[in-house]
């Protein structure tokens, strides 16, 4: 095991690596003796050879084997690094200090220090392709990969951007030697880019900098030195390739000074030749040339403000045409730096500064620089330069074309340097383009006819695959256009043109394409999803010309249709069986879910973790039983889930829905076959886990399914598992995924889940790849974003606790119980301590009887925890431990075996040895996935520490550990980090009596009790970290409660308020020492109900 | 020099004396149609004056008997030649406001855009005296009382030459009203930049476009390396915005075209040759692109 690193050192990408075995070695050999290879006798500053840095053979064949390609001849060198030290010695990067298990504390005292590491070196010319592909081939997720590779191969994409949009300017220098050399650097210095460069850098590790060479320690001059040399390099191999060095060929550089600067700029050699001795003049001009880029008029406290207005629509006598009739105005203003600002008519300043004698000294600056203003846009566009020759310009007369020109190619250069402009509202909108509209009519009954929530999907001629007559048609945003108006615009060859009293916007290729188009596509029949996917663009069908959208008719329309679907459908009231209230929130996703439902439209509900999907579910499923005519009934609805949340979803269905029929397809005596058929049918419900789904497929199949719905959708993988294969081959009139993860953000993802619910509609995941995937997160697309997010609109409902019409719904707390089941390992070992318990107790008094049952107390609390939990505490003779570990085949071995390197990220080997930390670990997944920030209360500090390890190995993701021996500086220290905005560690986890009153953590919005108090006023108080003064989100309340467990029931009696509720409340676990040993087996025992794992 | 002996004063002649190149009042209309500033000015020094010294003042006014006129020293200061061998010292000013209550002034007026736009236009804006009255204070004069005269002829205060000089400053209130801020003690130019300071205060944060742009290495540094020790190793989350921000529409040879000509003064065509440069950068970066994003796995 190794971790990869690379520091961008000397003007160079220098790869390195820590060595596991190295580091190993170095703990064993000695705690803390230093391992000293001192560099150079001589000096008085030894510096450290890194002591589990790989040495260069090992780092060669290890950066060979991540698929890193590096040239078999890349140099190799070393660098020296400043560190943070534990000690004596370097301590491990975070990815190696996963995968040693150390310092999950993160509260050790560091300090730097300079140390030596071997290197290889990647040639300047590869850096940026190299980076990008190992990032392609998926070599960022690996935990051998240093972190510090997302920085790097965000920056070469930054320096590839800059490049392809043109931002690059050569630039020369002189060095002290007087040597005047020529560079190509990129041209940072703009607004947006600017804003861009300096977040790339707030985003810049620690480690990036932490380099010796002249940048040292300036996170900016590595960045900027890294972009430099990539630019420099690949323009360079540009011009080589395409031999530009020959356009100077025959020119004298010494008698121009252009041919001299561009010798140092075509080719590899960067010394600016042959220029007349002394002469400095290239050098002052061209940092004076570059300093135009600079000017927008900063310092200034007034700005150009340029208003395009388009001929008063009064001067025309017809509705189209004419558009050369009438000319444009483009009038100058001026706009304060000030906010609001105040703008200011041309006509205005002059009517003021002129005339009078010129005593008015504040309008006679105004004007001047009105006047200077107008000078500095002249250099952009010389049209300009016409105001300039009157006294007191106040604005322009464009022609047609001229606007035209200004609207497409002045405004956006204009814009960059300073001047703002107003112009006419319809310019960019996408309803002045031409495009082609899709015409489609679904033929089949009137939905009218359907006016409960029924399955009409079953009955036919709905769905996405049902055939659509459609057709195409050239609009003008949404006016359509006959085929000869159309062939009149073309021919008049003018790039704006007034139609029915509005100017739109008349691209030549938009013609060209349109015309072919309609040749093309006479119309015709096909299924709706295709027409879908042709309609958003999905399609490779409409090559060249934009779709501008569609218009439906007959039962499409009500699903489709322009105007937001959901504020159309038709208001539900919530299931009069539902044993609670919706919120209003609630109530329409319910009416979403039906509305799509009817159709059999598969349908994704994304709601933030917390805004109850679980009961939007259960209410559907009861809306449609109560819609269901007379005499008929609703088929069961399989519902998927994960093992750990099977117990929750009993209890909410036995909740909210008690009247149905719930089956929980589990354990080993599950019914088989035919059985499983009659049981299936007789339910309302089945719910089942991902596993058994694969294991099962054959029987399931073959019940009739109402809907087939997955819970935590987001465990539909790619590439495909046997699970996912499963469950997509299982039939049903319609499904549903339920997942809190932020879907649009994780597009592979988000195909999954669209594969489950709406088959084929994204294509196939190449193509979506290629059409979605890549420009939206490597280019950063907007236009396909907005297409795609346009595409699964009807489909994808998600909300943010954030939303505003949520939010209004919302209490500023919720609370819920996470019910989860044992695992296997955990029930032995419950057992066990149990028997072994109620054995001796019988045979024991008083003081021992006590310490007996309270010291099986906390054994079986710390099952509940993590079988690791409790395991490694328990060394303690008198303990039935050793059966235990043979029963389930556990040893000292298997201990290390579980705290091995995992294989991959998602690696979920040690959560899931216990249903309260894999259901833990699958709802941090969704905080940290939606930036929120959670706190997670523990009594035990070791449960603690193997929080943290699990959270950081399975989740990649940094948390802060506070336990009662952490000092009180690194308290203050831990709050800063996680209360800061920009902190990395979104989980805090802490193991403290009351959870540290006094801590302020309203950064937090989720709070998780892992382990439970009994009380509920000190576990308030721990809930009062987060939910407290400065507070502005909900806060979601998790208390984590192992089903069957003593947990459960003592959760039981306090909810309750049985009469042993107070005693518990006020005595911690005293009381139940006092208990008879019938009464402790009924309390402590697992009960059977306990679901069982397979 | 011309000494009366009879009185034991010099004696005055009937007319005044001529002044070269007098400061003349050259309104057309006379006092019709002033603006409402210079108005407040003429009528409170008027309410104590008599007749004669209203016509003489006039007519003093007319001929260019004003030697000098300024207002630049908070207060209007004039030289009035009357019949006396030397010009009369004129001096009319009001009371200054303290820099506390102007302070105020320039924060209540910094609330709206509306002033800032009529003052850097060099106009008076309409609702300028309520926010004076809302600071317990005035800019104009409301009656004699609010105005200091001082001359040294002797005669009853006002006195002709105050006349003069009252519509001579008329004149000027019209043609650059912002001298009424001068004369209560800032000067119009000054309460400009006061007051644009304190928008852009108020502004912090907002309305970019126009702050000079600033390279991540001018603004704040990132914390020295001893203070990161713990999340040493980590991107911080700001790597996610990079991600996250959309990217611009091209703009073709932005940076070249906003450059323009070159200064340098070579006969080599340099700005085409970099033009085409740039199409081949742009093509070969597509290209490269394209490469990284078909080897997808």
């Amino acid at each position: 095991m190794f971790v990869l690193h690379a520091n961008w050192h000397s003007d160079q990408l220098h790869l390195w690596a820590e060595s596991s075995a190295l580091f190993l070695k170095l703990a064993q050999a000695n705690n803390g003796k230093k391992n000293v290879e001192a560099v150079d006798d001589s000096k008085s500053e030894v510096i450290l050879n890194h002591p589990f840095a790989c040495g260069e053979a090992e780092l060669r064949q290890l950066v060979a084997s991540v698929g890193f390609g590096v040239a078999e001849n890349a140099s190799s060198s070393s660098m020296q690094l400043v560190l943070p030290f534990d000690h004596k010695n370097p301590a491990p990067s975070d990815r190696l200090a996963v995968a040693m298990d150390t310092d999950v504390d993160n509260g050790a005292d560091l300090h730097l220090d300079t140390v030596q590491v071997p290197t290889i070196i990647v040639a300047v010319n590869e850096v940026q392709e190299k980076l990008l592909a190992f990032e392609n081939a998926g070599g960022l997720d690996h935990e051998h990969t240093g972190h510090e590779f997302q920085f790097w191969c965000a920056a070469a994409r930054f320096g590839l951007e800059l490049m392809e949009d043109q931002r690059v300017v050569p630039t020369v220098q002189q060095d002290r030697s007087g040597m005047v050399k020529a560079h190509w650097r990129p041209w940072l210095h703009d607004a947006a880019i600017a804003e861009r460069a300096a977040t790339l850098l707030a985003g810049m590790p620690p480690i990036c900098r932490a380099v010796t060479d002249a940048h040292a320690g300036d996170g900016w001059l590595v960045l900027e030195s890294f972009l430099n040399a990539c630019v420099d390099s690949f323009l360079r191999q540009v011009m080589l390739a395409e031999n530009y060095v020959e356009a100077i060929e025959d020119r004298d550089p010494t008698t121009d000074p252009h041919v001299a600067w561009l010798g140092g700029l075509l080719g590899n050699n960067i010394e600016v030749k042959n220029l007349a001795v002394g002469d400095v003049s290239l050098v002052r001009g061209v940092r004076q040339w570059l300093a135009i880029l600079e000017d927008i008029g900063e310092g200034r406290p007034m700005h150009l403000l340029l208003q395009l207005d388009e001929p008063s629509s009064a001067l025309f006598t017809k509705q189209e045409g004419e558009e050369d009739k009438h000319p444009w105005r483009l009038s100058f203003q001026l706009i304060t730096t000030e906010d609001p600002p105040a703008i200011i008519e041309a006509e205005t300043i002059w009517g003021q500064a002129s005339g009078r004698g010129g005593a008015n000294q504040a309008a006679e600056k105004t004007a001047e620089l009105l006047l200077s203003e107008l000078a500095r846009v002249s250099r952009l566009w010389p049209k300009f330069e016409d105001a300039l020759e009157e006294t007191s310009p106040t604005g322009i007369d464009l022609t047609t074309a001229e606007a035209y020109m200004f609207l497409r190619d002045i405004k956006p250069l204009l814009e960059e340097s300073g001047v703002q402009c107003t112009v006419p509202e319809w310019w960019g909108a996408s309803s002045t383009r031409i495009g082609a509209k899709l015409f489609i009519e679904g033929d089949g009954p009137s939905p009218e006819m359907l006016t409960n929530s029924l399955v009409a999907g079953r009955k036919g001629g709905f769905g996405l695959h049902s055939v659509v007559n459609y057709s195409w048609q050239i609009a003008l945003g949404d006016q359509p256009l006959t085929m000869e108006a159309f062939e009149a615009l073309a021919r008049k060859g003018s790039p704006l043109v007034r139609i029915n009293n509005r100017w739109v916007e008349m691209r030549k290729e938009d013609l060209e394409a349109g015309l072919k188009f309609l040749k093309q596509h006479p119309g015709g029949q096909m299924s709706l999803l295709e027409a879908l996917r042709l309609a958003h663009g999905a399609a490779d069908d409409a090559s060249g010309i934009p779709v501008v959208g569609m218009d439906a008719k007959g039962w499409v329309a009500e699903v489709f249709g322009p105007i937001e679907a959901v504020d159309r459908m038709p208001q539900l009231e919530q299931p009069k069986l539902f044993q609670g209230s919706l919120r209003p929130y609630q109530l329409s996703g319910l009416r979403w879910l039906a509305f799509l439902g009817r159709y059999g439209l598969g349908a994704c509900l994304a709601d933030d973790m917390g805004l109850g999907k679980t009961i939007q579910l259960i209410a559907l499923l009861q809306i449609e039983r109560q819609d269901c005519p007379e005499g008929e009934r609703v088929g069961p609805t399989l519902l998927v889930a994960p093992m750990s949340v099977l117990g929750n979803w009993n209890r909410e269905l036995t909740r909210f829905a008690p009247e149905l029929t719930v089956h929980i397809h589990h354990g080993l005596d599950r019914p088989q076959g035919e059985k499983l058929k009659e049981v299936a049918e007789k339910s309302d419900v089945v719910i089942t886990t991902y596993a058994l789904v694969a294991r099962d497929q054959e029987d399931l199949e073959k019940i009739s399914w109402r809907r087939v719905a997955l819970d935590e959708a987001q465990h539909i993988k790619n590439p495909p598992t046997k699970q996912t294969a499963a469950i997509r081959a299982i039939q049903s009139d319609h499904r549903i995924a339920l997942t809190g993860t932020p879907v649009e953000n994780r597009l592979t993802e988000l195909w999954s889940i669209m594969e489950f619910c709406t088959p084929g509609y994204l294509g196939t995941l190449a193509d979506f790849k290629r059409r979605f995937a890549v420009p939206i997160e490597r280019h950063r697309d907007r236009n396909r974003a907005e297409k795609l997010r346009n595409l699964v609109r009807p489909f994808v409902l998600r909300r943010l606790k954030t939303d505003l019409n949520v939010i209004s719904d919302l209490p500023p707390l919720i609370e819920s119980r996470e019910h989860v089941p044992l695992t296997n390992e955990q029930i032995t070992l419950y057992d066990q301590v149990v028997e072994e318990m109620l054995s001796k107790v019988d045979r024991a008094e008083g003081l021992r009887r006590r310490g007996l049952v309270l010291s099986a107390l906390v054994k079986l609390k710390q099952i509940c925890n993590h079988p690791l939990h409790f395991l490694r505490q328990t060394q303690l003779p008198d303990i039935a431990t050793e059966d235990a570990l043979k029963n389930i085949g556990e040893s000292d071995d298997s201990l290390d075996t579980a705290l091995a390197i995992p294989e991959s990220r998602g690696d979920r080997s040690l959560s899931s040895r216990s249903g309260k930390s894999t259901r833990l670990i699958e709802m941090l997944e969704e905080v940290v996935a939606a930036g929120d920030r959670a706190l997670i209360f523990t009594q035990y500090r070791q449960m603690g520490h193997l929080l943290v390890t699990m959270i950081r190995r399975e989740l990649d993701t940094e948390s802060l550990f506070l336990h009662g021996g952490t000092p009180q500086a690194k308290r203050d220290q831990f709050v800063d980090r996680f209360q800061d905005p920009q902190g990395t560690a979104p989980i805090f986890v802490l193991s403290l009596k009351a959870g540290g009153v006094g801590l302020n953590l309203t950064a937090a919005n989720h709070v998780f009790h892992y382990d439970r108090w009994w009380n509920p006023a000190v576990e308030n108080q721990a809930t009062d970290r987060a939910f407290r003064i400065g507070q502005l989100r909900t806060v979601n309340v998790h208390k984590m409660i192992s089903d069957g467990t003593l947990e459960e029931r003592i959760d039981q009696m306090i909810q309750q308020k049985m009469e042993l509720a107070t005693q518990i409340i006020s005595s911690g676990e005293a009381w139940l020492t006092e208990l008879s040993t019938g009464q402790l087996r009924e309390i402590l025992s697992l009960r059977t109900t306990a679901l069982e794992d397979v | 020099m011309n000494f009366n002996s009879a009185a034991g004063q010099p004696k005055k002649p009937d007319a005044p004396r001529r002044v070269r190149h007098g400061i003349k009042f050259r309104r057309k209309n006379g006092l019709e149609e002033l603006p409402w500033t210079a108005m407040a000015f003429v009528q409170s020094i008027q309410e104590k004056t008599s007749f004669g010294a209203q016509v003489l003042g006039m007519e003093y006014a007319l001929s260019g008997q004003l030697a000098s006129f300024s207002v630049d020293a908070g207060s209007v200061e004039a030289q009035v030649q009357g019949r006396a061998f030397k010009p009369y010292s004129v001096r009319i000013s009001l009371e200054h406001l303290t820099p506390e209550k102007w302070s105020e002034v320039v924060q209540l007026m910094a609330k709206e855009a509306v002033f800032s736009a009529k003052l850097l236009v060099g106009e008076m804006p309409v609702d300028i005296e309520e926010v004076f009255q809302e600071c317990q204070v005035q800019l104009l004069p409301h009656s004699w009382k609010d105005v200091t005269l001082a001359c040294d002829c002797g005669e009853k205060i006002p006195c002709k030459h105050i006349v003069a000089v009252t519509y001579l400053l008329a004149e000027r209130i019209e043609v650059d009203p912002l001298v009424i801020f001068a004369l209560r003690g800032l000067p119009g130019t000054k309460l400009l930049e006061r007051l644009q300071e304190a928008r852009n205060v108020h502004s912090a944060g907002v309305s970019q476009s126009h702050q000079s742009v600033q390279l991540p290495s001018q603004k704040a540094k990132l914390p020295p390396l001893e203070n990161c020790l713990n999340e040493f190793w980590r991107p911080g989350r700001k790597l996610n915005d990079f991600q996250a921000l959309p990217a611009q529409e091209h703009i073709p040879h932005a940076v070249l075209r906003r450059l323009g000509a070159s200064p340098l003064g070579g006969k080599f065509p340099l700005v085409g040759l970099l033009a085409s440069v740039q199409d081949s950068l742009r093509a070969k970066v597509i290209e490269l692109r394209q490469r990284i994003d078909e080897s997808t796995p």
